[in-house]
């Protein structure tokens, strides 16, 4: 008798071996109680745990789940998708930045922003003035061009 | 539309959530969800874990949809996907497997009654063969759930799990090997009755 096929009997009772192979394995299994045996006990597995009811979700689980899942697939499509996003997306950018920019030209150009400006530059221009008297040919001209 | 969806066909649903309407694909979910979440969770045995493989199945099947083929049975489809997923998680070094709780195992329905066992060993056989099913390898765990649960052939699991055919056979016969060890003591007295009656 040749070696006891274990691996076989599986593939059989799927029905998963081809012609030839499931000749052998029936024939060994004609001539082996032992063998023929141990597939019926590999069938009765089966049957049992073909027949385990479906494994039990939480109570309120399966309710929420559909939800969930549209949700999630919502947040994963792409934003080309969901064409309100870039105007969405622009519209927020210019309600954001557009007080920031109105208040910085306000600020640059209101009356008291422009009398610290000039009386700045005033000073700075008196001061260097100060520290750079007039250069010898600049008199030499000032002279030459008077009547 | 939600009523319209609910009443649906299923090819008319897979249609409708191809071109985008998600009530449609709202009820494929109803119609599959126990399905694939009992799928995960025979493969993850822990409900954490099944819940996130169930909710990234749904999500992964929806963006291949526009390439999904609607002449194929959309149950073992998205089925693979969940037992790819979940042996994935099974997989992964932060993973940690633990039992199914108890509370699970109690949320499961009675089973019927006339099977090749006695009806009153039946139900604690059942009880054995869960636990046993739990603490197979996730390898071997994962083939014989597409194989017994979801019926797929072994071409099927092969290239939904990546493996040769050569593989999940012998990975389903090595855990078939295992539950019928863990169910001698159920299946000899009930077998040599089978066999006393037929006599």
């Amino acid at each position: 008798m040749s070696a006891h096929p274990v691996e076989s009997l599986s593939a059989l009772l799927d029905e998963e071996l081809d012609d030839a192979e499931r000749r052998v394995v029936e024939a060994h299994l004609a001539a082996c109680p032992s063998c023929a045996r141990h597939l019926r006990e590999l069938a009765a597995v089966d049957a049992l745990a073909r027949d385990l009811p479906p494994a039990g979700a939480p109570d309120g689980y399966l309710e929420t789940l559909p939800g969930r899942v549209r949700r999630r697939i919502r947040a994963d499509r792409p934003a080309s998708a969901r064409p309100w996003v870039w105007p969405l997306a622009a519209g927020l950018a210019l309600a954001v930045l557009a007080p920031i920019v109105l208040l910085q030209q306000r600020a640059r150009y209101s009356p008291t922003a422009d009398r610290a400006a000039i009386a700045s530059r005033a000073t700075t221009t008196r001061a260097a003035r100060r520290a750079t008297p007039m250069s010898p040919p600049m008199r030499g001209c000032a002279i030459r061009s008077m009547p | 539309m939600v009523q319209a969806a609910v009443d649906a066909t299923e090819a008319d649903l897979l249609a409708g959530a191809q071109g985008g309407n998600l009530f449609a694909f709202d009820e494929i979910v109803r119609r599959y969800q126990r399905r694939v979440y009992s799928t995960a969770l025979r493969i993850v045995r822990r409900h954490d874990l099944a819940d996130d493989v169930t909710q990234e199945a749904f999500l992964r099947a929806h963006r291949a949809l526009a390439s999904y083929d609607r002449a194929r049975p959309f149950g073992p489809w998205i089925c693979r996907i969940a037992a790819n997923l979940a042996i994935n998680h099974v997989r992964s070094p932060e993973a940690r497997e633990e039992a199914l709780d108890e509370a699970a195992l109690d949320r499961l329905p009675a089973a019927a009654s006339d099977g090749p066992l006695g009806a009153v060993l039946e139900k604690e056989a059942r009880s054995v063969l869960e636990d046993a099913v739990g603490r197979l390898p996730a390898e071997q765990r994962a083939v014989f759930v597409l194989r017994t649960f979801e019926d797929l052939s072994y071409k099927e699991i092969a290239e939904a799990l990546d493996l040769s055919v050569g593989t999940v056979m012998s990975r389903l016969s090595r855990a078939r090997e295992k539950l019928r060890g863990a169910l001698a003591g159920y299946l000899g007295p009930a077998l040599d009755r089978a066999g006393g009656a037929s006599r």
